[in-house]
C-alpha cells in the first residue's frame, strides 16, 4: 500500500522538480551574466515533463522515490573511475518494482546545460535516455537591436519575437561528449552504490 | 498538468506536438512531431524515428568499434567485403560526389590528419597517405581498397540517417529532425532557423529561412581552438573560415555534402555543383551579413 501510494505521488514531485530545475538555472544564469564582462543569453528549449520521461523509459512501472546522497568517498570513488566530476553528491532516483532505475541529472558542457532523464535496468545497463531540457548560452549580439537591424532592418520590438520564433538552430555539430561522459558517471554511480540499495 | 500530459493520460486523440532529444550520431538529434493523434501514438512514431536512426549509426559510425564501416575499413584492402544496401548506397554518392568535384569532396580525406588533431579514433595500421577516393572499388554489392586507407562517411551519413527516418513518419503527420544541425522537414515551412555564427568572442544566431526540406550547415566554431575538421584533398590540411556554410537542398545527404564542397571552394566554383543538385547555399558571416549562391 506504501509502495502505491508512493507512486501515485510521483507526478506531483515531478512538477515540483521540474519547477525547481528551472528556478536553479534561472537564478545560476543571472549569477554569471553580473559577474561576466559580456552578458549572455541562454537559448532554452523545453522537450519533455519528468512524467513524459519517465512513460518513455518505463511506461507504466510503479517506482519508489530513493534517497540518495553521496558521501565524500563515494563521490570521490566515482568521479575517478569515470573520469567525470560529480558535481552533486544529492541524487533525484526513483527504483522500479522490477530493480531498474530512474534518475534526474544534470550535464554541464562547454556550451551546453542540459537537464536529463536515464533509465537504467536492474544490470545498471542504459535502458533511455530522453533530455528535458537544454540549454545553451549566446552572446549579447541576438538581442542587441543594432545588430539585428543589419539584417532584419526592423526595430528594438521585434528582438523578443524573433527569440521566441526560432525553435530550431542549425550550425557546426555540437558533440554529446558531455552528456555522455554523464552517462558513463552515472552507470558508475550504480555499479558503486545503486545496485547495493 | 498541461493540456498535453492531461490528453497523454485519457488517451483521446486532438491535434498533439511531441518534442523529443537524444544523444546520437555524435550530436544531439531533436525531433518534432505533431498531428491528430495521441500523445502515446506520437510517441511511438518517434521511437521507430529513433531506432531507424540507431541502425543506420550502427552501419555507418566510424567511432563504433563494430559498426560496419569500421569492419570494412580494417578488411577491405585488397580484399572484396559484401556491403548492406544503406552503406553501398551512402558510399555510392560519395563517389559520384567526388567525380563531379574533381575529387574536392573525398571520404577518404587523409584521415592520418584528423588521427593526429583528435578527430578520429586511431585504429591501427598506417594509412596511405597518397590514397583517396580513385582506390574505392565499388560493385553492386561489394567494396575493395586498393590502398591501405580509411573512409569516413562524417556528415552526409548523418544526412542520410536523417532522410532514412524521415521515411518512417506517415505523412498525415508534420515532423521535424534536426541531427546536430542536419535539418529536415517533411512540409513546406516558414519556420526561420537560427544558424549560428562566431566573432572571435561570442557565438550568436542569424535567422534564415529553410528555402528547402532539407538543411545543412557547416562552421567550426564548436571545435578546440575553433580549428576545423575538414580537411582538404588537394592541400591535405584542414581549412578553416570565420563564417559558417549554410545549404538547403531537397535531402539531407545533399545538403551536407554540398556544405563541404562550398566550405572548401571558392564560391564562384560551387554556382554549377549547387545547381546541378537543386540546392542553394548561404555565407553567413558573425556581423550578420548573409551572401547566397
Amino acid at each position: 500500500m506504501l509502495v502505491f501510494l508512493m507512486g501515485m505521488s510521483f507526478k506531483p514531485i515531478g512538477i515540483f522538480l521540474n519547477h525547481l530545475f528551472k528556478r536553479l538555472w534561472i537564478t545560476t544564469s543571472i549569477t554569471v551574466s553580473l559577474f561576466t564582462q559580456q552578458s549572455s543569453h541562454v537559448f532554452a528549449t523545453t522537450y519533455l515533463t519528468i512524467e513524459d520521461a519517465r512513460s518513455l523509459i518505463w511506461e507504466d512501472s510503479i517506482m519508489t522515490r530513493v534517497p540518495v546522497i553521496l558521501s565524500k568517498e563515494q563521490a570521490r570513488s566515482i568521479t575517478q573511475a569515470s573520469k567525470t566530476r560529480v558535481r552533486n553528491k544529492k541524487m533525484t532516483v526513483w527504483k522500479t518494482i522490477h530493480g531498474g532505475w530512474f534518475i534526474l541529472d544534470q550535464i554541464i558542457g562547454k556550451h551546453e546545460n542540459i537537464d536529463i532523464a536515464v533509465g537504467l535496468d536492474r544490470d545498471g545497463r542504459v535502458q533511455g535516455i530522453e533530455i528535458l531540457e537544454y540549454r545553451e548560452t549566446y552572446g549579447d549580439d541576438i538581442r542587441n537591436p543594432t545588430w539585428l537591424a543589419q539584417f532584419m532592418g526592423k526595430t528594438n520590438e521585434t528582438v523578443l519575437k524573433l527569440d521566441r520564433d526560432i525553435k530550431n538552430i542549425s550550425g557546426a555539430t555540437l558533440s554529446c561528449r558531455h552528456l555522455t561522459d554523464g552517462i558513463n558517471r552515472l552507470t558508475h554511480t550504480w555499479d558503486q552504490v545503486l545496485r547495493h540499495l | 498538468m498541461g493540456p498535453s500530459a492531461k490528453a497523454f493520460m485519457r488517451g483521446r486523440s486532438n491535434r498533439q506536438t511531441l518534442r523529443r532529444c537524444k544523444p546520437m550520431l555524435g550530436t544531439y538529434v531533436d525531433i518534432c512531431i505533431s498531428g491528430e493523434a495521441t500523445h502515446r501514438e506520437l510517441a511511438t512514431i518517434s521511437n521507430a524515428v529513433y531506432s531507424e536512426i540507431a541502425r543506420i549509426e550502427q552501419l555507418m559510425s566510424v567511432h563504433m568499434n563494430d559498426s560496419e564501416l569500421t569492419m570494412i575499413n580494417l578488411n577491405a584492402y585488397n580484399k572484396d567485403i559484401d556491403l548492406s544496401e544503406d552503406l553501398h548506397t551512402v558510399i555510392q554518392y560519395a563517389l559520384t560526389i567526388s567525380a563531379r568535384s574533381n575529387g574536392i569532396f573525398d571520404i577518404t580525406i587523409p584521415t592520418q590528419v584528423l588521427i593526429d588533431q583528435g578527430h578520429l579514433p586511431n585504429r591501427h595500421a598506417s594509412i596511405d597517405s597518397s590514397a583517396n577516393w580513385t582506390d574505392i572499388i565499388l560493385t553492386n554489392h561489394s567494396i575493395r581498397f586498393k590502398k591501405h586507407l580509411h573512409i569516413d562517411l562524417g556528415g552526409i551519413a548523418k544526412g542520410y540517417a536523417v532522410d532514412r527516418a524521415m521515411a518512417i513518419c506517415p505523412s498525415k503527420f508534420r515532423m521535424c529532425i534536426n541531427a546536430g544541425g542536419d535539418m529536415k522537414f517533411n512540409h513546406k515551412t516558414t519556420e526561420k532557423i537560427g544558424i549560428n555564427v562566431h566573432n572571435g568572442q561570442t557565438k550568436s544566431i542569424v535567422p534564415l529561412p529553410m528555402n528547402d526540406y532539407s538543411m545543412a550547415t557547416t562552421g567550426c566554431f564548436y571545435t578546440p581552438n575553433r580549428k576545423s575538421h575538414i580537411v582538404s584533398s588537394h592541400k591535405k590540411t584542414t581549412i578553416s573560415h570565420p563564417f559558417s556554410v549554410c545549404v538547403s537542398a531537397p535531402d539531407c545527404m545533399t545538403a551536407d555534402a554540398l556544405t563541404k564542397i562550398v566550405w572548401l571552394c571558392h564560391p564562384s566554383n560551387t554556382a554549377s555543383q549547387l545547381k546541378n543538385h537543386h540546392a542553394t547555399a548561404r555565407i553567413v558571416y558573425p556581423n550578420g551579413d548573409v551572401h547566397s549562391i
